[in-house]
């Protein structure tokens, strides 16, 4: 192997692609050669001083913050509403939800109003079974006409 | 990065970007904590300021957290991550050519003070070596090509392979690998002569 052919090489040797007997082959060229063995080894030398020191482990508290970030993204929603977290869960004003305060679960206590989210969710998914169902039979009379 | 304590250490990026869909956190930090040293000196090395960097690096997490809904794995995790963080590095570069120069002078303040200095260092002896080195290091990078300095920085800190580093940086293939050759040769040439100094 001659010096061209040899530094041809020192790119796939540095991203260890190099294997078996081409590997074997540059390895003995360095062993002979010390014009290429120094520039090999300044090659690995530079890399390795940025890798070293570029490297930057993350600070103690970096998950702790990035944890209370992503907490502030998305609040927990309580499990117990009043109207206005209710209404505001629903994307409606509270007063548009008035009409259906005798259908949504609901239970009373110290003379309030209050929703438990799990029961509007079962309740939420009767009206999209019923809305579904709506859709379907509005279809099927389309079609009919 | 083996730690055989670990018990996400078999999972790919990928399948953990999917539990991170479903809101795992422990799969999130393991993400974390797997490419923000990588990150983190990518973007330091790129903007040549380090806490900048670190803030960067905590946006893109968030970004990526803020996204895990709609994350499909089509490309591999780190292409989709160094591509958001270059995005938002490229955002924060438009504030234009004297905020850098400030944020330059600020980097060689730091530098000065000791601090911006690789962390394994402690001895006062070793501290002056390595800002010495670190020196070099700034100014070596300084002086390659914008194009030659970013294909580097994604081999040799981000360890990205070629073709995700021709995604990232936008280039063809044979461009990233000339590219790769020439930077390593600078920055070789750049320390080399100034050890000999
Ligand atoms: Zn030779």
């Amino acid at each position: 192997m001659n010096c061209a052919r040899a530094r041809s090489l020192f790119d796939a040797e540095m991203d260890r692609e190099l294997s078996g007997a081409g590997r074997n082959r540059l390895l003995r060229h360095l062993d002979g050669c010390r014009t290429c063995a120094g520039e090999m080894r300044r090659l690995r030398r530079a890399m390795e001083t940025l890798r070293k020191s570029s490297l930057v482990p993350p600070a103690a508290d970096a998950c702790a913050r990035l944890h209370e970030d992503m907490r502030k993204e998305s609040p927990a929603l309580p499990e117990v509403l009043d109207l206005d977290g209710l209404a505001d869960w629903l994307r409606l004003p509270a007063r548009e939800l008035e009409p259906f305060l005798d259908q949504i679960p609901a239970f009373e206590i110290a003379g309030r109003l209050r929703f438990r989210r799990s029961s509007v969710e079962k309740w939420i998914e009767e009206r999209e079974r019923a809305y579904a169902e709506g859709r379907r039979t509005r279809r099927m009379r389309l079609e009919a006409v | 990065m083996g730690n055989a304590g670990e018990p996400m250490d078999d999972l790919t990026d990928e399948q953990r970007m999917l539990m991170i869909k479903f809101d795992n956190v422990e799969a999130f930090d393991a993400l974390f904590r797997k490419h923000a040293p990588g990150l983190t000196g990518y973007l330091w090395r790129s903007c040549g300021d380090r806490d900048a960097a670190e803030d960067l690096v905590q946006e893109t997490f968030l970004n990526l957290y803020r996204s895990r809904k709609t994350y499909e794995p089509t490309a591999r995790f780190s292409t989709w991550l160094y591509t958001i963080a270059r995005n938002a590095c490229a955002n924060r570069r438009v504030q234009g050519a004297r905020e850098r120069a400030r944020t330059r002078r600020v980097a060689e303040e730091r530098l000065r003070a000791g601090k911006d200095v690789a962390p394994a260092a402690d001895g006062p002896h070793e501290r002056a070596v390595a800002a010495e080195e670190d020196e070099a290091l700034a100014a070596g990078l300084e002086r390659l090509p914008e194009r030659q300095r970013e294909v580097l920085l994604l081999r040799e800190v981000a360890g990205l392979a070629y073709e995700e580093i021709a995604r990232v940086a936008r280039m063809p293939m044979g461009t990233v690998k000339t590219e790769l050759h020439r930077a390593r040769r600078r920055l070789a040439e750049a320390l080399a002569e100034r050890e000999s100094r």
